[in-house]
């Protein structure tokens, strides 16, 4: 289902961010991003790949990934790969990645 | 569209749902304890852990999702054999569930931290930890026990439906349950349904899962890892190397039996619905009735065309159904209230040490929901009382000629519109002179006044009285009765005691199918109208000028009905009405009755019988003496519907005559009454 154009888009609050220094492209998640998050991290996301250059996440500071926000990311991985550009992730706590690991996601991002 | 998950919605869903598994886990843990194990029974009780654990931990609720998954635990050792089932170890369970339920509300109003868990949390641990002997012989495992298991290797597709997430799940939770069941031997992630970034929308699912996972457990336990989001998913387990020894207890389910979550939904023949969805629909269809009575009064006098006349009867026919139908949408059986009492039975036999069995009849019986959630204080109190006083002890019972084991029985049943509630009990009855003596030493009753069993029973009702010798943990504060009866007289409904020494007592509360109508008589006092509940009326009478007396130097008037002499209440006087019939021979009484006391109300005419749709005063103004509602007549003026049990009351005391008095001396005081 595509989401209607005037679909309500939350505030992201500061819980997910874009953050740009020296030509660097920083998606920074942290704490629960969940399915209550994943409209805001699609519109940050929509963001990220209209801009140019590779994209890093920083989720050091994630407590919990569910699979909606994967499933974004995943989204911007393929769209970002498809432009030539990159997604990577870094600082991913070791539950999280854990978490992805069990779900057959370890090397999905 | 605002396509924003509300999270509070599903969260409300979940405290909904949380409680009916909480009722199913604490009646199934009482069977338990009293029938012992059962395969099918000890797989009820897991699956609504399961489920309150999977739900719990989506939306956060870490506190819960702990207890439960300790209790889960605990449970699954039992269904599995690796534990015995004990008598103690369900007081445990019950204390987790019972702890559980609190933590369950704190969590609902958003204060989990006031509740704490560690206690119970850590006596399950050390069961867990406690070494066990011999394999159990429990039902569902008892050959798995004897023999060693057997492992095979499930494919698990589990492929979430789009709306999964609007569900408030979290399908790794899921994921990492069916990891802890065995040994994973691959999970694949399928993302082909995986739209484009631009086409994405976030809240809706779009992965599928392929595990395969070696495991001695079940093919059931498998799924039941996804019990909690069956209609949000397809899933299909086969199993791919059949086990190497066959384990007569537990087969594998067949590779042909796969159920999809598209089959289960089929299944479903319920919706759930908020309350306050169906309320505003109930609101509308009363404002309907309410227009189809002004259309109907606006018409009168008018000559119809037989088309037109045919099509109002049809829009009136119409909507009466309507208003039945929609009224039957609230309806629930009362069993969602009878369903807490066994535990409390239970409880309380073994807090007396008396033997006491609860038997429950006609749970079916449908009743409005806001009726059924006012019931349970009021029936809470009663089975209390049945148990601490009526119920003998079992050496008591033995030498009376009685079975050991005392019978409260909880019956429901419909009788002429109303719904009838009993609480019976075959235990020692009511101590008539007990209850005589000690009205006569509050005061309640004079002494050497002769009172018949109806109204020396009806003296347990007057506020503090209490003939319990000591004052025990479980009634006997002298507080309760008076409240019950006032609980149930609030409900529109009435209470009464029937009791033979030795045999027992019986409580008997008969109650109206729904609050949000009323059968009602439109009577008219000066220029206001009022709604007398049809219940309450046993018949209308022009009375001639020698049925009325004064009596009390003028203070009061008696209404001599064919001998018998009633207290008579002017309508006009209690509500302060000016312009109203002075003479009773220009007026009509209109013959009430509430708990045995009959009266006669003078009114100025009688307009009709309806019925009509009862509006609260309290929640939109406050609270009027003697007025239980408002409704709006056809003609669109408003007409207090009035309260009788309360009119008598407040008669009474504006007389200053104890109201609790049985019903000839109310009636006589009320005699006395100059209104």
């Amino acid at each position: 289902m595509v989401a209607p154009e005037n679909a309500h888009v939350p505030p992201a609050g500061d819980s997910i961010r874009i953050e740009t220094s020296e030509g660097l492209t920083t998606l920074r998640l942290e704490g629960a991003i969940g399915v209550a998050q994943a409209r805001a991290l699609h519109a940050r996301a929509l963001e990220l790949a209209s801009q140019g250059g590779d994209v890093t996440v920083r989720a050091s500071l994630v407590s919990h990934l569910d699979a909606a926000a994967v499933q974004v990311l995943i989204a911007l991985s393929a769209a970002l790969k498809s432009r030539g550009r990159t997604l990577a992730i870094a600082d991913l706590p070791v539950s999280v990645s854990h978490t992805l690991q069990l779900a057959g996601l370890g090397t999905a991002l | 569209m605002n396509m924003q998950i509300d999270l509070k919605r599903f969260q409300e869903t979940f405290f909904e749902e949380a409680e009916e598994h909480l009722g199913t886990i604490e009646a199934g843990l009482l069977q338990l304890s009293e029938s012992g194990a059962d395969a099918e029974l000890l797989n009820t009780i897991f699956r609504s852990a399961h489920s309150i654990k999977g739900a719990a931990g989506s939306f956060g609720f870490t506190e819960l999702a702990r207890l439960t998954h300790v209790m889960e635990n605990v449970l699954d050792g039992l269904r599995s054999g690796r534990r015995a089932a004990s008598s103690e170890l369900t007081q445990k369970l019950l204390r987790a569930s019972d702890r559980l339920r609190d933590l369950v509300a704190a969590t609902r109003r958003g204060e989990a931290a006031s509740v704490p868990t560690d206690d119970v949390v850590a006596e399950l641990e050390a069961e867990l930890a406690a070494p066990q002997g011999a394999p159990h012989a429990a039902p569902a495992a008892a050959a798995i026990a004897a023999t060693a298991p057997a492992e095979s290797v499930h494919r698990i597709e589990f492929e979430p439906a789009r709306e999964f997430f609007r569900q408030g799940q979290d399908l790794f939770l899921l994921l990492r349950d069916l990891a802890e069941l065995g040994t994973v031997e691959s999970i694949e992630c399928r993302r082909e349904a995986l739209p484009a970034l631009e086409q994405l929308d976030p809240e809706s699912s779009y992965l599928s899962w392929v595990v395969r996972v070696r495991t001695a457990r079940p093919v059931r336990e498998l799924r039941d890892v996804f019990l909690f989001v069956e209609d949000a998913c397809r899933l299909e387990v086969t199993t791919e190397s059949p086990a190497a020894v066959a384990s007569p207890a537990a087969p594998s389910m067949p590779a042909s039996e796969r159920r999809s979550g598209t089959q289960r939904r089929a299944e479903a023949s319920t919706i759930r619905v908020p309350t306050g969805k169906v309320d505003a629909l109930i609101n509308l269809v009363g404002e309907l009735v309410i227009s189809q009575a002004m259309v109907n009064q606006a018409i009168t006098g008018f000559e119809l065309t037989p088309q037109l006349a045919e099509a109002l009867a049809v829009v009136q026919r119409s909507t009466r159904e309507l208003q039945e139908q929609v009224m039957a949408i609230r309806m629930l059986p009362i069993g969602t209230v009878f369903n807490r009492f066994p535990r409390l039975v239970h409880d309380l036999g073994m807090q007396l040490g008396r033997k006491v069995r609860l038997e429950i009849e006609g749970a079916e019986t449908e009743l409005d929901k806001g009726v059924i959630e006012q019931l349970g204080d009021p029936l809470t109190h009663l089975i209390r009382n049945s148990v601490d006083h009526g119920i003998e002890s079992a050496a008591d019972r033995v030498t009376a000629g009685k079975p050991e084991e005392g019978v409260v029985t909880l019956r429901a049943y419909h009788e002429g519109g109303n719904v009838m509630i009993e609480v019976a009990d075959d235990g020692k009855g009511l101590d008539r002179e007990k209850i005589r003596a000690k009205a006569i030493a509050q005061g309640l009753v004079r002494e050497g006044a002769t009172l018949s069993d109806e109204e020396a029973y009806a003296l347990i009702f007057a506020p503090g009285f209490s003939t319990a010798a000591v004052v025990s943990d479980v009634s006997g504060r002298g507080v309760g009765m008076d409240v019950v009866k006032r609980n149930v007289e609030s409900l529109n409904g009435a209470i009464t005691v029937k009791s033979e020494t030795g045999k027992g007592s019986r409580f008997r509360i008969r109650l109206p199918l729904t609050l949000a109508i009323l059968d009602g008589l439109s009577v008219r006092a000066g220029r206001e109208m009022f709604i007398l509940p049809l219940l309450s009326i046993r018949q209308s009478v022009r009375p001639q000028a020698e049925d009325v007396k004064t009596v009390l130097g003028g203070r009061g008037e008696i209404f001599v009905l064919r001998g018998e002499q009633l207290p008579l209440l002017r309508l006009s006087r209690l509500f302060h009405i000016a312009g109203a019939v002075e003479e009773p021979v220009n007026g009509i009484v209109v013959v009430t009755e509430t708990d045995g006391h009959r009266f006669g109300v003078l009114v100025d005419d009688v307009v009709g019988q309806q019925q009509v749709v009862v509006k609260s005063i309290e929640r939109n103004y406050r609270k009027v003496e003697s007025v239980m509602g408002a409704t709006i007549l056809g003609d669109g003026r408003v007409a207090f519907i009035v309260d009788v049990a309360e009119l008598l009351r407040v008669a009474t005391r504006r007389r200053g005559t104890d109201e609790t008095e049985p019903a000839r001396a109310a009636n006589a005081a009320t005699a006395g009454e100059g209104v």
